[in-house]
């Protein structure tokens, strides 16, 4: 709390300090709160000390400098001098003193990101020269942009930064932000423009629900039909080439990409393509391929009781996996409603033989230990949702358990967020939290306030545990085990 | 859940083709709801279409006016416009073959549209125009006719829309003929310029889709509380303190390019200048303007409402208005009126003597009338006609008998009754407030809401002269303000364009998605409102 009467202090000071900000009128109802101080960053470093003290920066001859060999800083250094110099017309502050350049000392350049990855960074400013010291490249790119963010042009078109010194880590290691490419199809330069913008909210995990029941826009190798058949239109699929793109565009920017191929719900579009890989449902008792609305169409869900599904699933992960570096897949695991297999008859044998009886969760716990072992297998780590935990189903011990339901979804189905994480958590599993930040669930209003103030260690627990935080949209955080 | 694919072949008093989506089959894709093919939005009044299709001659189409039309800017720039709208620039269908010549099977080919009306050219839109059209599109000839030229601006944007591109520079049409005309004459779009100042670029192109949606009328909330960004003449201070900055200014000149804009599009641009509330901004600039309030007997800093007690009030307003009415063309001025809170004037000791010299006692609904009698008294000086919120009346207050009194709060069932019984024109707005967005498919509510849908005669109902959609700006800027309008706004059009009849949302569900990737094709950003999809030309 003392700090945060510091950072205010300074912050008013600022403001009556320098002026680059807007002249509100005062209103009889006057717009509430701080104006900002401008070069105020976000997010908010976690140790932050400026003072008045102002220098500027001639954008003529400003140098980023950094000392190590590396793709990632020559894109980085060329990035960040258009966003600072390119577009703006700034100049320097002729009465202030002056600073020549940034210098980046970040230890060992990296090819790809990981979840340990260590994204820390100091930054000082002072007349010169700024020292930016990281440990990694990826401490460099956060505090690139942190930097990025303290620099601004005032009224007067002068640059202005304040003198300033940040110790900044991040609280969570996995923050994460989850597009929906199946439901609508995102354009590949859309894609590319929203991970810019996490970027400059370091935000460190694309999360890419790239297929599902709507659409499969992922062209596959092994299965070109899966998206002949399953995209919405042969112009809206997503080729190699276009995957490598947003890789690179996201690796050079310190972000993960995982893609969440969803099984065994959400595969609608799959069976498009690939016979026998859904489970036929009996909708009127008698025929296979017969829907009951609303509880189930002809066919839906993958079908668990079939060596093909499983030889379908290691073909398809195995060339997901060439395509995507990262070590974590997401599996889906969600939603994978019981009607359909409840209604048919060689799934009920099955389950007889295998001595489940009539308990699904058990079905489902088959094949997830099937396909984990798939996985496992090409030395994949994974992440799937929390329904099957839910279910009392064994996920693996280093499996991430990501919690997406809540309350404030639908009150008479879910139950506050905090008693699905309380459980995950308690059985041990590495947990991220989204519940609380679905950003499509619009609403009017400020609604930023309540996103801003769910916090994913809200719960009780008794000990730490690893917890990160996937956001459908959203950030992820995450924690590690003291 | 499993999607239920549908072929849309139903009717009412109309029937069109409607493939069912062969391109749709070939990629067995599930979209929520598939989009039909070939249907105008809105609805016309009548429309007739058959399976035998023409091709469009894109290449070398014309727009022709028949001879003896009297020609005017407005139907020459139209056609202009609608060369690209109905065909695209040349350079996106042909990207790859800028040399092929589209050669249509000439038996079966429409070249050419022949407009025909009857009155010369009205210089602006009024609420008295003809927007009547009929469009035949037989046996090669397509021709549209009107009485004057507002109803050519419709028909060739429906036409526009019976266009169809095939993909690889070739467009057909059907054989169509559509008799059509508005239900009503009032159909607004209002946008707030104060809240968040929108770019003249935006206004322009909203201007552009509620052409193409059939809105006539741009209800322009250009000032309020937060800031005054209208650029006054007499009284420039008003804009250099009360807007929020410099680049936040509506310039003269700006202006005129706005009404120039929609005057093109048979648009109407009504100005708002709210009084006496919402004038928090006016303030800055024009001293003794807005009401002092008083705490515990003494002046506590803070300011009310226009200052209804002071003949310079009066002074300024007749002088702004004045201005007012020279700059913005149309007939009438809305005058706002709305949420006028009296404990300012309440604990103002002048006001409070000026009220017992009137012999108004303690009624300030009595102050608020004479206030807004005195103000339409100096609008009426000027010839203008004047809308106002429902406050006004709700409050007691009896204005001229030609006020338009526009319903915006709940229980506006009721209110229609009320204020149409009381013999005034109306507009509803209240069931369209597009700044209150939610998750899901909202346009389905707006849809449904009617604003004849109260207990009345017929003569009460005939009062009711169409009504507005609003897009407040507490949450809306330049970022936001075209998707966030659009689709959902066309849900609205629709009401206020086609019959009575035309009600059922699932009827319209697969034409809103046609409707919506149409505007996506044609370059605005309408966002998706049915669940998942894809427009078949997702990004002009």
């Amino acid at each position: 709390m003392a700090s945060l009467t510091f950072h205010l202090f300074f912050l008013i000071t600022q403001w009556t300090f320098s002026e680059g900000y807007i002249t509100y009128i005062a209103a009889r109802l006057p717009l509430k709160g701080f104006i900002a101080a401008p070069g105020a960053p976000w997010p908010m470093p976690k140790e932050w000390i400026n003072s008045t003290e102002q220098f500027t920066v001639d954008p003529r001859d400003f140098l980023i400098v950094y000392d190590v060999e590396c793709d990632i800083m020559v894109a980085a250094e060329k990035r960040y001098r258009d966003l600072l110099f390119g577009k703006q017309s700034g100049r320097k502050a002729p009465d202030l003193k002056q600073v020549e350049k940034l210098h980046i000392t970040s230890g060992k350049c990296e090819q790809y990101p990981s979840i340990g990855s260590n994204e820390s960074y100091a930054l000082t400013v002072s007349p010169g020269t700024v020292s930016l010291e990281s440990s990694t490249v990826w401490g460099a790119l956060r505090g690139l942009e942190t930097f990025s963010q303290l620099l601004y042009i005032d009224s007067n078109n002068e640059f202005k930064i304040n003198a300033t010194t940040i110790v900044d880590s991040p609280r969570f290691q996995h923050r994460g932000l989850m597009l929906d490419t199946a439901r609508h199809y995102l354009a590949v330069d859309t894609i590319l423009s929203n991970l810019d913008a996490m970027a400059y909210n370091k935000f460190n995990v694309f999360h890419w629900h790239i297929v599902d029941d709507q659409s499969f826009p992922y062209v596959s190798e092994a299965f070109p039909d899966l998206s002949k058949k399953g995209a919405y239109g042969p112009n809206l699929v997503y080729t190699k080439s276009d995957i490598q793109k947003i890789i690179e565009y996201a690796r050079l920017r310190g972000i993960r990409v995982i893609p969440e191929f969803d099984t065994p719900g959400h595969t609608q579009s799959w069976g498009r393509a690939l016979k026998d890989f859904l489970t036929p449902c009996y909708g009127d008792g008698k025929n296979p391929g017969t829907a009951n609305y609303t509880s189930h169409a002809e066919y839906e869900i993958v079908n668990p009781i079939l060596n093909s599904t499983y030889d379908v699933i290691h073909k398809l992960y195995s060339e997901v996996k060439r395509d995507f570096p990262d070590q974590y897949l997401h599996l889906g695991m969600d939603e994978a409603y019981r009607a359909c297999w409840a209604s048919n008859p060689e799934i009920k044998n099955f389950m007889a033989l295998k001595g489940f009886g009539s308990n699904f969760t058990l079905l489902e716990q088959y094949y997830i230990e099937k396909v984990i072992t798939i996985v496992k297998n090409m030395s994949t780590k994974i992440i799937m949702w929390h329904d099957p935990v839910d279910n009392g189903a064994e996920v693996g011990n280093d499996t991430i358990v990501q919690v997406w339901k809540d309350a404030v979804f639908d009150p008479k189905k879910f139950l506050p967020w905090q008693q699905y994480l309380v459980p995950v958590v308690k059985k041990g599993y590495k947990t991220l939290l989204s519940a609380c930040w679905y950003l499509n669930h619009i609403s009017y209003g400020p609604d930023w306030r309540k996103r801003y103030e769910c916090e994913p260690l809200n719960f009780t627990g008794q000990c730490m545990t690893l917890v990160t935080v996937d956001t459908l949209f959203i950030r992820d955080l995450e924690f590690k085990k003291n | 859940m499993a999607g239920i694919r549908r072929c849309m072949l139903f009717s009412f008093l109309l029937f069109y083709v409607t493939e069912c989506n062969s391109r749709l089959k070939k990629y067995n894709a599930r979209p929520a709801v598939l989009a039909t093919s070939g249907s105008p939005w809105p609805l016309p009044r009548n429309m007739t279409t058959t399976q035998v299709q023409y091709q469009v001659d894109a290449d070398n189409f014309k727009f022709m006016l028949n001879t003896g039309t009297p020609s005017c800017d407005i139907i020459v720039k139209a056609f202009a416009r609608y060369k690209v709208i109905a065909f695209g620039p040349r350079s996106e269908t042909l990207k790859f073959r800028p040399n092929f010549r589209r050669r249509p099977n000439k038996e079966n080919t429409v070249n050419q549209l022949t407009v025909r009306y009857v009155q010369p050219c009205d210089q602006y839109l009024s609420l008295e125009s003809d927007e009547s059209y009929t469009l035949v599109v037989t046996g090669n000839t397509a021709s549209l006719t009107a009485n004057e030229v507002w109803g050519a601006l419709r028909g060739l944007e429906t036409f526009s829309q019976l266009i169809l591109p095939q993909g690889s520079g070739m467009y057909v049409i059907n054989n169509t003929v559509i008799h059509d005309a508005p239900r009503f004459k009032h159909r607004g779009v209002l946008l707030d310029g104060s809240r968040h100042f929108l770019s003249v670029l935006k206004l322009k192109e909203n201007l552009e889709a509620m052409a193409q949606n059939k809105f006539n009328v741009f209800h322009w909330h250009i000032v309020d509380d937060q800031a005054f960004p209208y650029d006054s003449i007499k009284f420039p201070n008003m804009s250099k303190l009360g807007a929020y900055d410099s680049n936040h200014i509506y310039s003269q000149a700006d202006i005129k390019d706005v009404i120039e804009f929609a005057r093109l599009r048979g648009i109407r641009v009504v100005p708002e200048f709210d009084s006496p509330g919402h004038t928090q901004s006016w303030g800055s600039s024009i001293s003794n303007l807005l009401t002092k309030c008083y705490k515990n007997g003494s002046l506590d800093g803070s300011y009310g409402p226009v200052n209804p007690a002071e003949e310079s009030s009066y002074n300024f307003l007749k002088s702004f208005f004045g201005e007012v009415a020279d700059v913005f063309p149309d007939h009438y001025i809305h005058l706002g009126g709305d949420e006028v809170d009296f404990s300012c004037w309440e604990s103002n000791p002048e006001i409070m003597k000026f009220m017992q010299s009137m012999g108004f006692g303690k009624d300030y609904a009595k102050l608020e009338e004479f206030y807004m009698q005195k103000l339409l008294n100096i609008i009426s000086g000027y010839r203008k006609g004047y809308l106002i919120w429902q406050e006004v009346i709700d409050n007691g207050a009896k204005v001229a008998a030609d006020t338009v009194v526009e319903v915006w709060k709940g229980g506006y069932i009721d209110e229609l009754a009320k204020v149409t019984s009381l013999g005034y024109k109306t507009l509803l707005s209240s069931c369209w407030y597009l700044d209150y967005i939610s998750y899901g498919s909202d346009w389905r509510n707006y849809y449904g809401c009617d604003p004849q849908n109260f207990n009345g005669t017929s003569a009460q109902k005939a009062l009711v002269i169409g009504g507005e959609t609003c897009l407040w700006g507490e949450y809306v800027d330049d970022t936001n303000v075209i998707s966030r309008l659009w689709p959902r706004a066309s849900a609205i059009a629709e009401r206020l364009w086609s019959d009575e009849s035309v009600n059922s949302v699932s009827a319209a569900e697969g034409r809103m998605e046609e409707h919506r990737c149409r505007m996506v094709r044609r370059g605005f950003d309408a966002q998706p409102m049915n669940g998942p999809g894809f427009c078949p030309v997702e990004f002009p």
